[in-house]
Protein backbone atom coordinates (compact mmCIF):
# COMPACT_ATOMS: atom_id res chain seq x y z
CA UNK A 1 0.00 0.00 0.00
CA UNK A 2 1.34 3.44 -1.01
CA UNK A 3 1.78 5.74 1.73
CA UNK A 4 -0.80 8.60 1.06
CA UNK A 5 1.43 11.44 2.84
CA UNK A 6 3.95 12.97 0.21
CA UNK A 7 7.15 12.87 1.22
CA UNK A 8 9.09 16.03 0.18
CA UNK A 9 12.25 14.23 -0.28
CA UNK A 10 11.18 12.12 -2.78
CA UNK A 11 9.70 13.29 -6.18
CA UNK A 12 5.86 13.62 -6.76
CA UNK A 13 3.87 11.08 -8.32
CA UNK A 14 3.22 11.79 -12.08
CA UNK A 15 -0.47 10.55 -11.73
CA UNK A 16 -1.10 12.45 -8.55
CA UNK A 17 0.21 15.65 -10.81
CA UNK A 18 -1.47 14.88 -13.55
CA UNK A 19 -4.75 14.45 -11.35
CA UNK A 20 -4.14 18.02 -9.60
CA UNK A 21 -3.59 19.44 -13.28
CA UNK A 22 -6.88 18.30 -14.45
CA UNK A 23 -8.58 19.06 -11.41
CA UNK A 24 -7.41 22.96 -11.83
CA UNK A 25 -8.01 23.05 -15.44
CA UNK A 26 -11.70 21.66 -15.44
CA UNK A 27 -13.23 24.82 -16.88
CA UNK A 28 -12.19 25.92 -20.35
CA UNK A 29 -10.35 29.21 -19.98
CA UNK A 30 -10.09 31.45 -22.86
CA UNK A 31 -6.83 33.39 -21.60
CA UNK A 32 -4.02 34.05 -23.01
CA UNK A 33 -2.49 30.83 -23.81
CA UNK A 34 -5.71 29.07 -24.72
CA UNK A 35 -8.16 29.10 -27.30
CA UNK A 36 -9.20 32.35 -29.77
CA UNK A 37 -9.95 35.55 -27.86
CA UNK A 38 -13.15 36.87 -27.71
CA UNK A 39 -13.56 39.89 -30.17
CA UNK A 40 -13.58 43.02 -28.23
CA UNK A 41 -16.65 45.40 -28.93
CA UNK A 42 -15.94 48.23 -31.72
CA UNK A 43 -16.95 51.73 -30.48
CA UNK A 44 -17.99 54.53 -32.84
CA UNK A 45 -16.57 57.57 -31.91
CA UNK A 46 -16.77 61.36 -33.47
CA UNK A 47 -13.28 62.73 -33.89
CA UNK A 48 -12.71 66.27 -34.06
CA UNK A 49 -9.68 68.72 -33.25
CA UNK A 50 -9.88 71.84 -31.56
CA UNK A 51 -6.84 73.74 -30.92
CA UNK A 52 -4.16 71.74 -32.74
CA UNK A 53 -5.16 68.59 -30.04
CA UNK A 54 -7.00 65.88 -31.52
CA UNK A 55 -10.28 64.66 -29.29
CA UNK A 56 -13.01 61.90 -29.72
CA UNK A 57 -16.43 61.36 -28.15
CA UNK A 58 -19.14 58.15 -28.17
CA UNK A 59 -21.05 58.31 -30.69
CA UNK A 60 -24.17 57.65 -28.54
CA UNK A 61 -23.65 61.16 -26.38
CA UNK A 62 -23.94 63.50 -29.58
CA UNK A 63 -26.99 64.49 -30.61
CA UNK A 64 -26.15 66.46 -33.35
CA UNK A 65 -22.83 67.97 -35.52
CA UNK A 66 -23.87 71.80 -36.06
CA UNK A 67 -21.69 74.57 -38.40
CA UNK A 68 -20.65 77.37 -35.97
CA UNK A 69 -23.90 79.79 -36.57
CA UNK A 70 -24.22 83.66 -34.71
CA UNK A 71 -23.66 83.36 -31.21
CA UNK A 72 -23.82 86.24 -28.37
CA UNK A 73 -20.96 86.09 -25.45
CA UNK A 74 -23.05 85.63 -21.82
CA UNK A 75 -22.96 87.78 -19.54
CA UNK A 76 -21.51 86.85 -16.27
CA UNK A 77 -20.29 83.65 -17.72
CA UNK A 78 -16.75 82.16 -16.99
CA UNK A 79 -14.32 82.51 -19.82
CA UNK A 80 -15.00 78.59 -20.77
CA UNK A 81 -18.37 79.63 -21.40
CA UNK A 82 -17.48 81.40 -24.69
CA UNK A 83 -21.37 82.33 -25.29
CA UNK A 84 -25.00 81.22 -26.51
CA UNK A 85 -26.20 80.53 -29.78
CA UNK A 86 -29.82 79.22 -30.69
CA UNK A 87 -30.96 75.92 -32.83
CA UNK A 88 -34.22 74.80 -32.80
CA UNK A 89 -35.34 77.31 -30.43
CA UNK A 90 -33.14 75.95 -27.52
CA UNK A 91 -30.45 78.39 -26.62
CA UNK A 92 -27.18 76.41 -26.29
CA UNK A 93 -24.61 76.83 -24.06
CA UNK A 94 -20.95 76.90 -25.78
CA UNK A 95 -17.79 75.49 -24.39
CA UNK A 96 -14.19 75.87 -25.70
CA UNK A 97 -12.46 72.91 -24.60
CA UNK A 98 -9.36 75.07 -24.82
CA UNK A 99 -10.03 77.52 -22.01
CA UNK A 100 -11.20 74.97 -19.74
CA UNK A 101 -8.25 72.56 -19.80
CA UNK A 102 -6.50 75.76 -20.03
CA UNK A 103 -4.25 75.18 -22.75
CA UNK A 104 -2.73 77.71 -25.12
CA UNK A 105 -2.54 75.87 -28.74
CA UNK A 106 0.05 77.49 -31.05
CA UNK A 107 -1.64 77.15 -34.26
CA UNK A 108 -0.97 78.67 -37.56
CA UNK A 109 -3.22 81.98 -39.00
CA UNK A 110 -4.98 78.68 -41.64
CA UNK A 111 -5.65 76.55 -38.59
CA UNK A 112 -6.91 79.59 -36.84
CA UNK A 113 -9.18 80.79 -39.85
CA UNK A 114 -10.93 77.21 -40.05
CA UNK A 115 -12.11 77.25 -36.48
CA UNK A 116 -14.07 80.55 -37.17
CA UNK A 117 -16.24 78.44 -39.34
CA UNK A 118 -15.69 75.18 -37.44
CA UNK A 119 -18.36 72.97 -35.93
CA UNK A 120 -20.70 72.55 -32.86
CA UNK A 121 -21.07 69.31 -31.26
CA UNK A 122 -24.04 69.31 -29.59
CA UNK A 123 -23.71 66.62 -26.43
CA UNK A 124 -25.99 66.23 -23.74
CA UNK A 125 -26.12 64.52 -20.27
CA UNK A 126 -29.70 63.48 -18.89
CA UNK A 127 -31.71 67.08 -19.86
CA UNK A 128 -28.70 69.25 -20.32
CA UNK A 129 -27.16 69.90 -23.71
CA UNK A 130 -24.18 71.42 -24.37
CA UNK A 131 -22.13 72.62 -27.74
CA UNK A 132 -18.66 71.54 -28.10
CA UNK A 133 -16.50 73.97 -29.97
CA UNK A 134 -14.66 71.82 -32.96
CA UNK A 135 -12.71 72.40 -35.71
CA UNK A 136 -14.03 72.30 -38.84
CA UNK A 137 -13.64 68.62 -40.05
CA UNK A 138 -14.88 65.65 -37.73
CA UNK A 139 -14.88 62.12 -38.95
CA UNK A 140 -16.54 59.42 -37.33
CA UNK A 141 -13.65 56.71 -36.29
CA UNK A 142 -13.93 53.08 -34.55
CA UNK A 143 -11.75 51.71 -31.44
CA UNK A 144 -12.00 49.18 -29.66
CA UNK A 145 -13.27 48.96 -26.04
CA UNK A 146 -10.20 47.24 -24.76
CA UNK A 147 -8.47 51.27 -25.11
CA UNK A 148 -10.97 52.49 -21.97
CA UNK A 149 -9.20 52.18 -18.70
CA UNK A 150 -5.73 51.66 -19.64
CA UNK A 151 -3.69 54.01 -17.62
CA UNK A 152 -3.10 57.88 -19.47
CA UNK A 153 0.39 58.59 -19.98
CA UNK A 154 1.98 61.11 -17.70
CA UNK A 155 2.53 63.30 -20.53
CA UNK A 156 -0.99 64.12 -20.45
CA UNK A 157 -1.22 67.45 -18.45
CA UNK A 158 -3.54 66.73 -15.01
CA UNK A 159 -5.77 69.13 -15.85
CA UNK A 160 -6.87 67.25 -19.05
CA UNK A 161 -6.23 63.65 -17.48
CA UNK A 162 -9.51 63.96 -15.08
CA UNK A 163 -11.80 64.09 -18.21
CA UNK A 164 -9.87 61.28 -20.53
CA UNK A 165 -11.60 58.02 -20.76
CA UNK A 166 -9.36 56.51 -23.43
CA UNK A 167 -6.14 57.57 -25.76
CA UNK A 168 -5.45 56.04 -28.70
CA UNK A 169 -1.86 56.63 -30.65
CA UNK A 170 -1.58 57.05 -34.31
CA UNK A 171 1.38 58.52 -36.45
CA UNK A 172 0.15 62.33 -36.00
CA UNK A 173 -0.43 61.57 -31.83
CA UNK A 174 -2.48 61.24 -29.56
CA UNK A 175 -6.28 60.91 -30.14
CA UNK A 176 -8.05 62.04 -26.48
CA UNK A 177 -11.26 59.77 -25.72
CA UNK A 178 -13.74 62.47 -23.55
CA UNK A 179 -15.13 61.58 -20.71
CA UNK A 180 -18.30 63.42 -21.53
CA UNK A 181 -20.17 63.03 -18.03
CA UNK A 182 -17.68 64.09 -16.39
CA UNK A 183 -16.68 67.12 -18.85
CA UNK A 184 -20.41 68.55 -18.90
CA UNK A 185 -20.53 68.04 -15.02
CA UNK A 186 -17.59 70.10 -13.68
CA UNK A 187 -17.60 72.73 -16.48
CA UNK A 188 -21.22 73.53 -17.36
CA UNK A 189 -23.17 72.57 -13.62
CA UNK A 190 -20.12 73.51 -11.96
CA UNK B 1 -58.16 87.08 -27.69
CA UNK B 2 -55.55 85.62 -25.80
CA UNK B 3 -52.68 87.87 -25.02
CA UNK B 4 -49.58 85.51 -26.38
CA UNK B 5 -51.83 85.98 -30.16
CA UNK B 6 -50.48 89.78 -29.69
CA UNK B 7 -46.82 89.36 -27.50
CA UNK B 8 -45.59 91.16 -25.42
CA UNK B 9 -44.23 95.19 -26.40
CA UNK B 10 -40.80 95.92 -25.83
CA UNK B 11 -38.14 98.67 -26.74
CA UNK B 12 -35.17 97.94 -27.82
CA UNK B 13 -31.87 99.50 -27.28
CA UNK B 14 -28.43 99.11 -27.55
CA UNK B 15 -26.39 99.84 -24.43
CA UNK B 16 -22.77 99.55 -24.05
CA UNK B 17 -22.82 96.79 -27.08
CA UNK B 18 -25.21 94.88 -25.77
CA UNK B 19 -28.97 94.53 -26.82
CA UNK B 20 -31.37 94.91 -24.37
CA UNK B 21 -35.01 95.10 -24.69
CA UNK B 22 -37.42 96.33 -22.01
CA UNK B 23 -41.32 95.91 -21.38
CA UNK B 24 -42.77 98.85 -22.49
CA UNK B 25 -45.94 99.09 -20.17
CA UNK B 26 -43.43 99.72 -17.47
CA UNK B 27 -41.92 103.14 -19.32
CA UNK B 28 -43.68 105.93 -19.16
CA UNK B 29 -41.33 108.20 -21.27
CA UNK B 30 -37.98 107.81 -22.87
CA UNK B 31 -36.27 111.20 -22.30
CA UNK B 32 -32.55 112.53 -23.41
CA UNK B 33 -29.79 112.67 -21.98
CA UNK B 34 -30.48 116.82 -20.92
CA UNK B 35 -34.27 115.80 -20.27
CA UNK B 36 -33.17 113.35 -17.63
CA UNK B 37 -31.38 116.01 -15.62
CA UNK B 38 -32.13 115.97 -12.04
CA UNK B 39 -33.75 112.52 -12.33
CA UNK B 40 -32.24 109.93 -10.20
CA UNK B 41 -30.98 107.87 -13.22
CA UNK B 42 -29.60 103.93 -13.22
CA UNK B 43 -27.29 102.85 -15.60
CA UNK B 44 -27.12 99.25 -16.13
CA UNK B 45 -23.58 99.04 -17.61
CA UNK B 46 -21.97 97.96 -14.81
CA UNK B 47 -24.02 94.63 -14.15
CA UNK B 48 -23.51 93.93 -17.29
CA UNK B 49 -19.55 93.84 -17.54
CA UNK B 50 -19.13 97.52 -18.76
CA UNK B 51 -18.54 101.00 -17.78
CA UNK B 52 -21.16 103.56 -17.33
CA UNK B 53 -21.58 105.43 -20.03
CA UNK B 54 -23.50 108.66 -19.04
CA UNK B 55 -25.13 109.38 -22.37
CA UNK B 56 -27.88 108.54 -24.49
CA UNK B 57 -31.44 107.96 -24.15
CA UNK B 58 -33.17 107.61 -20.56
CA UNK B 59 -36.40 105.27 -19.80
CA UNK B 60 -39.06 107.00 -17.07
CA UNK B 61 -39.75 103.83 -15.01
CA UNK B 62 -42.57 103.88 -12.21
CA UNK B 63 -41.18 101.40 -10.01
CA UNK B 64 -43.47 99.26 -8.01
CA UNK B 65 -42.76 101.32 -4.99
CA UNK B 66 -41.82 104.20 -4.84
CA UNK B 67 -41.15 107.71 -7.30
CA UNK B 68 -40.14 107.35 -10.88
CA UNK B 69 -36.60 106.39 -11.85
CA UNK B 70 -34.58 107.16 -15.01
CA UNK B 71 -33.08 103.70 -17.08
CA UNK B 72 -30.38 104.52 -18.86
CA UNK B 73 -30.70 102.91 -22.48
CA UNK B 74 -28.39 103.98 -24.53
CA UNK B 75 -29.07 104.69 -27.99
CA UNK B 76 -33.08 103.28 -28.50
CA UNK B 77 -33.77 101.31 -31.75
CA UNK B 78 -37.26 101.52 -31.55
CA UNK B 79 -40.51 99.66 -30.26
CA UNK B 80 -41.36 96.14 -31.30
CA UNK B 81 -44.12 93.71 -30.66
CA UNK B 82 -42.31 90.11 -29.92
CA UNK B 83 -45.16 86.73 -30.18
CA UNK B 84 -43.97 84.19 -27.70
CA UNK B 85 -42.10 82.48 -30.54
CA UNK B 86 -39.33 85.13 -30.00
CA UNK B 87 -38.63 84.31 -26.26
CA UNK B 88 -36.00 81.92 -25.96
CA UNK B 89 -35.32 80.19 -22.33
CA UNK B 90 -32.06 79.93 -20.80
CA UNK B 91 -31.49 76.61 -18.99
CA UNK B 92 -29.93 76.88 -15.93
CA UNK B 93 -26.91 75.83 -16.35
CA UNK B 94 -26.05 79.14 -18.20
CA UNK B 95 -28.72 81.26 -16.11
CA UNK B 96 -26.87 81.04 -12.84
CA UNK B 97 -24.35 82.93 -14.41
CA UNK B 98 -26.22 85.75 -15.59
CA UNK B 99 -26.86 88.79 -13.86
CA UNK B 100 -29.80 89.55 -11.56
CA UNK B 101 -30.86 92.55 -13.49
CA UNK B 102 -31.96 90.37 -16.42
CA UNK B 103 -34.70 87.98 -16.83
CA UNK B 104 -33.64 83.87 -17.76
CA UNK B 105 -34.41 84.79 -21.03
CA UNK B 106 -33.64 86.48 -24.42
CA UNK B 107 -34.79 87.44 -27.98
CA UNK B 108 -32.76 86.55 -30.75
CA UNK B 109 -31.47 88.86 -34.10
CA UNK B 110 -30.54 86.57 -36.82
CA UNK B 111 -27.74 89.25 -37.04
CA UNK B 112 -27.23 90.75 -33.57
CA UNK B 113 -27.69 87.32 -31.82
CA UNK B 114 -29.13 87.57 -28.24
CA UNK B 115 -31.34 90.61 -27.39
CA UNK B 116 -31.38 90.30 -23.22
CA UNK B 117 -34.42 91.33 -21.40
CA UNK B 118 -33.71 94.01 -18.34
CA UNK B 119 -35.68 93.09 -15.18
CA UNK B 120 -36.49 96.43 -14.55
CA UNK B 121 -37.47 95.29 -10.95
CA UNK B 122 -34.45 93.47 -10.08
CA UNK B 123 -32.28 96.52 -11.46
CA UNK B 124 -33.90 98.99 -9.01
CA UNK B 125 -33.38 96.95 -6.45
CA UNK B 126 -29.72 95.91 -6.93
CA UNK B 127 -29.48 99.77 -7.24
CA UNK B 128 -31.00 100.18 -3.76
CA UNK B 129 -28.83 97.23 -2.46
CA UNK B 130 -25.60 98.76 -3.91
CA UNK B 131 -26.06 102.20 -2.97
CA UNK B 132 -26.97 100.67 0.98
CA UNK B 133 -23.37 98.84 0.33
CA UNK B 134 -21.59 102.17 -0.42
CA UNK B 135 -23.03 103.77 2.72
CA UNK B 136 -22.41 101.27 4.87
CA UNK B 137 -18.10 101.33 3.60
CA UNK B 138 -18.47 105.52 3.82
CA UNK B 139 -20.26 104.65 7.56
CA UNK B 140 -17.55 102.84 8.13
CA UNK B 141 -14.56 104.64 7.13
CA UNK B 142 -15.91 107.60 8.79
CA UNK B 143 -16.33 106.34 12.12
CA UNK B 144 -12.32 104.92 13.24
CA UNK B 145 -11.34 109.10 11.88
CA UNK B 146 -13.88 110.10 14.82
CA UNK B 147 -12.71 107.73 17.35
CA UNK B 148 -8.84 108.32 16.46
CA UNK B 149 -9.01 112.54 17.11
CA UNK B 150 -6.07 113.57 18.22
CA UNK B 151 -5.63 114.70 22.14
CA UNK B 152 -5.87 118.68 21.65
CA UNK B 153 -4.91 119.56 25.68
CA UNK B 154 -7.18 122.47 26.88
Amino acid sequence: MADETHDPTTPPRLDKMLSQVAEETSEFDWGEDGGELEESELLTLLQFSKGGQRYAILGEEVREVLNRAQSTELPGAPPHILGIMIHRRQVIGLLDLDVWFGLTPKMSQEQRDEEQFGRVILVERESLVAGILAGASTTIVQWSSDLIGNEVPESIPPQIKRYIKAIKDDEEGAVLMLDITRLLEDAAVG
Amino acid sequence: MGGSKVGVEVIRARLAGRELALELRRVSSVLTNEEAQGIEVIDPSPWLGSRSIHEGHVALVLPEVGPPVGVRLGEVLGFERWPKRRLHIIPDWLAQHLPAILFRGCGWDEELGAIWLLDIDHLIQAWHDDRKRESEVLRRQAQPQREHKPFMPE
